[in-house]
């Protein structure tokens, strides 16, 4: 009965779509190249060059309604986050995903965007984030390790208080 | 031997469940044969003339813009596919660019009207026109050469100036979405 049992598991296992890649609490983060940035000003040569305690990542895309409806809300998280707290404890940035440098640089205008956002020349962020669905938003905090995953929230925010306070607790 | 039945049960149901969630939600067209039909047009000659009917329930002439407006032609595959769906709410942000050179999109795919209303509405709207290409099927994209074997349109795009004259075509990979530099030096390069 057992092995029937495990035999169905492993079956039903196979039948998932291939790129259903789920990303856990707890992982470490891929340390992404981080060279496309639209402001010189945040131009990083990878993730793990970041000095916050905490980085929030954003993965938008410019053609996503759902992105574009979403955009003013995350600029009031990060009013908040910027009035609130040094940049050494917390960074936010947005990844364009499969987006290019015109278009990343569109979003922005559009809604005034104010924290660093970076395209994606080679669609490697597309690749790595492509089958979550946008917006998507990972809550990443420092350790020994690389950035590790701590909070992750699909879709838009509706709500910012709720991810604000998810990147508050984690700078203890 | 309950318990075991309990949990085999609950796993069934779990991914039971998961999959129909899936199904339901986003159809996996996987990776397209990039290109599947050939041009029937060329740059320099009169664009082919076609009335359609559109969301809005009013039918639309591409003769109608003659001497006013240039005219975008975007053909997409499908409604409710993902890069489609990720494709024309993109050309409501770039809406001031089209405006700075007096060029309307009409978008068009091989979609009925209540599916191409209903998609759209979904997507929040778009401030251009949205044709059905359905009926004769695919007429249309079949005139200009870029409709594909399974009946679908390739994702493409015809730039045609206030003459009626075609000054470009692209026509995308289809599993890609052409990317905004492409169509910003095209609509730069208007006369």
């Amino acid at each position: 009965m057992a092995r029937k049992f495990f035999a169905l598991v492993l079956l039903l296992l196979g039948l998932l779509p291939v790129n259903s890649y789920a990303w856990e609490r707890g992982e470490i983060f891929p340390n992404l190249s981080l060279e496309n940035g639209l402001d010189p000003a945040y131009q990083f040569k990878s993730l793990d060059e970041i000095e916050s305690k905490v980085v929030v990542v954003q993965i938008f895309n410019m053609y996503c309604p759902h992105c574009q409806k979403d955009a003013p809300v995350v600029n009031k998280l990060y009013a908040k986050l910027r009035a609130d707290f040094p940049a050494s404890k917390v960074t936010l940035l947005g990844l364009g995903i499969g987006n290019t440098k015109r278009e990343v640089e569109v979003f922005r205008n559009s809604f005034k965007i104010e924290f660093p956002l970076f395209w994606d020349e080679q669609n490697r962020f597309l690749e790595l984030f492509g089958n979550l669905g946008t917006p998507y938003f990972f809550v990443l905090k420092k350790t020994d390790k690389g950035f590790q995953v701590v909070y992750m929230h699909a879709g838009e925010l509706q709500d910012w208080e709720k991810l604000y306070v998810q990147i508050k607790n984690n700078f203890s | 031997m309950f318990k075991l039945k309990t949990i085999f049960l609950s796993v069934v149901i779990f991914f039971s469940a998961f999959s129909l969630s899936q199904a339901l939600n986003i159809y996996q067209v996987g990776k397209l044969k990039p290109r599947d039909s050939v041009l029937k047009v060329k740059v320099g000659e009169l664009a082919p003339d076609f009335e359609l009917p559109s969301i809005s329930g009013k039918k639309v002439r591409l003769s109608s813009f003659r001497g006013k407006k240039n005219v975008l032609l975007s053909f997409v595959p499908a409604a409710w596919t993902p890069v489609c769906s990720d494709q024309w709410p993109g050309y409501n942000l770039t809406k001031f660019i089209f405006d700075q050179h007096n060029t309307v999109i009409l978008g068009i795919s091989v979609d009925n009207v209540p599916t191409l209303y209903a998609w759209v509405k979904e997507m929040g709207g778009v401030w251009f026109p949205v044709l059905s290409d359905f009926w004769p099927h695919g007429q249309v994209a079949s005139t200009y050469g870029v409709l594909r074997g399974d009946g679908v349109a390739e994702r493409a795009l015809f730039l045609i100036d206030k003459q009626g004259i075609i000054r470009w075509i692209y026509v995308e990979d289809i599993n890609r979405r052409p990317p905004l530099e492409v169509i910003e030096q095209a609509l730069d390069s208007l006369p």
